[in-house]
C-alpha cells in the first residue's frame, strides 16, 4: 500500500485534481452528448468489421482524455503513452465485447485505460523506475482543443468539485490510484466502514449529478 | 451460504457494496448475496448501473493532456503486427497440411482443429442474434473476459472466454444460467487452453430469453448442482 500510495502521490494525486478552470470552453460549442454517443457507437461498429480508419478516428477523438488518465494513473509521460497505445490494440483485438447497452463508449476506454494504467502502475518495473525519477512532469493541456467533450468536462468537474474532501480523497485514490478500498482506509487511516460510508456518499452525490433519474434530465 | 445469509443484505448495505465495487472497477461482484438482492431489487440494479456511468465519467474530470505525435504512428504499427500475426494464425494450420500432403480433407481438419481447439465451427457474426459480455468478477483478474454469442436461429450459443487464471488440481470452470428465480441451471464445464482462453459451443434451454444472464464459477470439482466455488465471469441480460 505505501508503495503505490507512493506512486500516486509523486504522480500529484496528494492535492485536489479536479479544479474547475476559469478557461474551460463555454457550453455553447460542445457537440450534443448524445450526438457523440452515437458517432461513438457507429465507430466501434466499423472497427468490429476490421476498419483500422475508424480505430484512428477513435484514436484522435479520445487521445488526450485517455491520455490524461493514463498519465494521472502511472505519473510519467513516457509509460503514460505506452499505456494508451496498449489501449487501441486492445480497443481493436477486443473490440466484440463493447456492448454499448451496458455503457458508452467512453467509459468502456476509460475502464481499458484504469485496468491497463493500473496493472502498470502495480508492477515491479514500473515502480523501479518511479523510484529513479527526479521529478514529476506537470500535467496541464490545452482544454479548448477538446471542445468536443466541454459540456461533459465542466458537468463533471463541477460535480467532483463540490465534493467535500472528506469523500473526495477516497474516491482520487481508489479510482485514479488504483488502491482498493481497504488501501485507501489504510491509507487515509480512517476506519474502513467510515471509508465505505464515504465512497458510497460520494458516489451518490456525484449521481444525483451526473446519472439522474431519466425523468429529471 | 445459506438462504438466510443470502437474504440478510439491505438495500443500504448492497448499494455500500455497489458503490465501492464499481469505482474499484468491478461491476460484476463475487458476492452472491450482491447479485442475489439486485436480481430481485429493481432499484438497486438501477443503483449500480447508475454507479457504473457515474465512474465512467470521472475521468472526464481531468485536464487533458496530448500525447506526442509519434503514438498515433505506433499504434499503427502495431496494428499491422496484430493483423499479421492473424493471418499468421490462420496460414499456419494450411502449412501444416500442405507439408503433410496426405489429402485435402485431413489438410482442411487439421485447419479446423488448430483454429478451434476441436470445438465447431465459429459463430458467424451475421448468425448472431445476440451478444453477451462476460465481466471479471472480482476474483478474477482484471483482464478476463468473455462473450456469450447467440445463434437463436440454431439454438445454440458460443460462449468464448479469455485470460482466465490457470486452475488448482481438480477444480473445473463450471458455467450456469442465471434463472429468473435467481438460481443458477447448470450448463457445462469448460476447458481453457494452456493461455487461458477457452471456447464452447452448447444448446440453448427452450426457455433461455426468460433467463437473466449467464455465469462461469471455478468449482472445486465437477457435477454440482449449484455453484461451490466463486465467481469467475459473470454476464447479465
Amino acid at each position: 500500500v505505501r508503495r503505490l500510495h507512493h506512486s500516486y502521490e509523486q504522480a500529484g494525486h496528494g492535492v485536489n485534481i479536479f479544479e474547475v478552470r476559469a478557461d474551460a470552453p463555454p457550453l455553447r460549442d460542445a457537440t450534443p452528448d448524445q450526438q457523440r454517443s452515437l458517432d461513438d457507437a457507429a465507430l466501434i461498429a466499423r472497427i468490429k468489421k476490421r476498419d483500422e480508419a475508424a480505430l484512428l478516428d477513435l484514436y484522435d477523438r479520445y487521445q488526450r482524455l485517455l491520455m490524461a488518465l493514463a498519465l494521472r494513473i502511472v505519473g510519467d509521460r513516457e509509460t503514460a503513452e505506452e499505456v494508451l497505445q496498449d489501449v487501441f490494440v486492445r480497443v481493436w483485438e477486443g473490440s466484440a465485447m463493447f456492448d454499448e447497452r451496458r455503457g458508452t463508449v467512453s467509459s468502456w476506454l476509460f475502464g481499458i485505460t484504469r485496468n491497463r494504467g493500473i496493472d502498470v502502475l502495480r508492477s515491479a518495473q514500473h515502480r523501479a523506475r518511479n523510484r529513479e525519477r527526479e521529478e514529476l512532469p506537470e500535467q496541464r493541456g490545452d482544454d479548448a482543443d477538446v471542445a468536443e467533450f466541454a459540456t461533459t468536462r465542466v458537468l463533471v468537474r463541477e460535480a467532483l468539485h463540490h465534493l467535500p474532501a472528506e469523500r473526495r480523497r477516497p474516491v482520487e485514490l481508489v479510482y485514479f490510484g488504483g488502491l482498493t478500498h481497504q488501501e485507501a482506509a489504510e491509507v487515509l487511516g480512517t476506519p474502513l466502514g467510515t471509508t465505505k460510508g464515504r465512497i458510497r456518499a460520494a458516489m451518490d452525490q456525484l449521481r444525483t449529478i451526473l446519472a439522474p433519474p431519466k425523468g429529471e434530465q | 451460504m445459506t438462504n438466510n445469509a443470502l437474504t440478510s443484505l439491505s438495500c443500504d448495505d448492497v448499494r455500500e457494496l455497489l458503490a465501492v465495487q464499481a469505482l474499484e472497477g468491478h461491476l460484476a461482484t463475487t458476492d452472491d448475496r450482491v447479485e442475489q438482492h439486485c436480481l430481485t431489487c429493481e432499484d438497486c440494479r438501477q443503483v449500480r448501473q447508475d454507479y457504473g456511468e457515474v465512474t465512467g465519467l470521472l475521468a472526464f474530470g481531468l485536464p487533458d493532456a496530448p500525447p506526442s505525435p509519434a503514438v498515433r504512428d505506433r499504434v499503427r504499427l502495431r496494428l499491422a503486427v496484430t493483423r499479421e500475426k492473424q493471418r499468421s494464425r490462420w496460414l499456419w494450420p494450411a502449412s501444416i497440411a500442405a507439408a503433410c500432403a496426405l489429402s485435402l480433407a485431413l489438410g482442411v481438419l487439421i485447419g479446423a482443429l488448430t483454429w478451434a481447439g476441436g470445438d465447431t465451427a465459429p459463430a458467424d457474426d451475421e448468425a448472431v442474434s445476440h451478444r453477451y459480455v462476460l465481466e471479471a468478477a472480482a476474483a478474477a483478474p482484471q483482464d478476463a473476459w468473455g462473450e456469450v454469442l447467440v445463434n437463436r436461429e440454431a439454438g445454440v450459443a458460443t460462449l468464448l472466454a479469455y485470460d482466465l487464471p490457470a486452475l488448482p488440481a481438480g477444480s473445473v470452470y463450471q458455467f450456469w444460467f442465471v434463472q429468473p428465480d435467481g438460481s443458477r441451471l447448470p450448463a457445462d464445464v469448460l476447458a481453457p487452453d494452456g493461455a487461458g482462453s477457452a471456447r464452447h459451443v452448447i444448446n440453448l434451454p427452450g426457455n433461455w430469453s426468460d433467463m437473466r444472464g449467464m455465469c462461469i464459477t471455478r468449482e472445486p470439482a465437477p457435477g454440482s448442482d449449484e455453484p461451490q466455488g466463486p465467481y469467475v465471469l459473470v454476464a447479465w441480460w
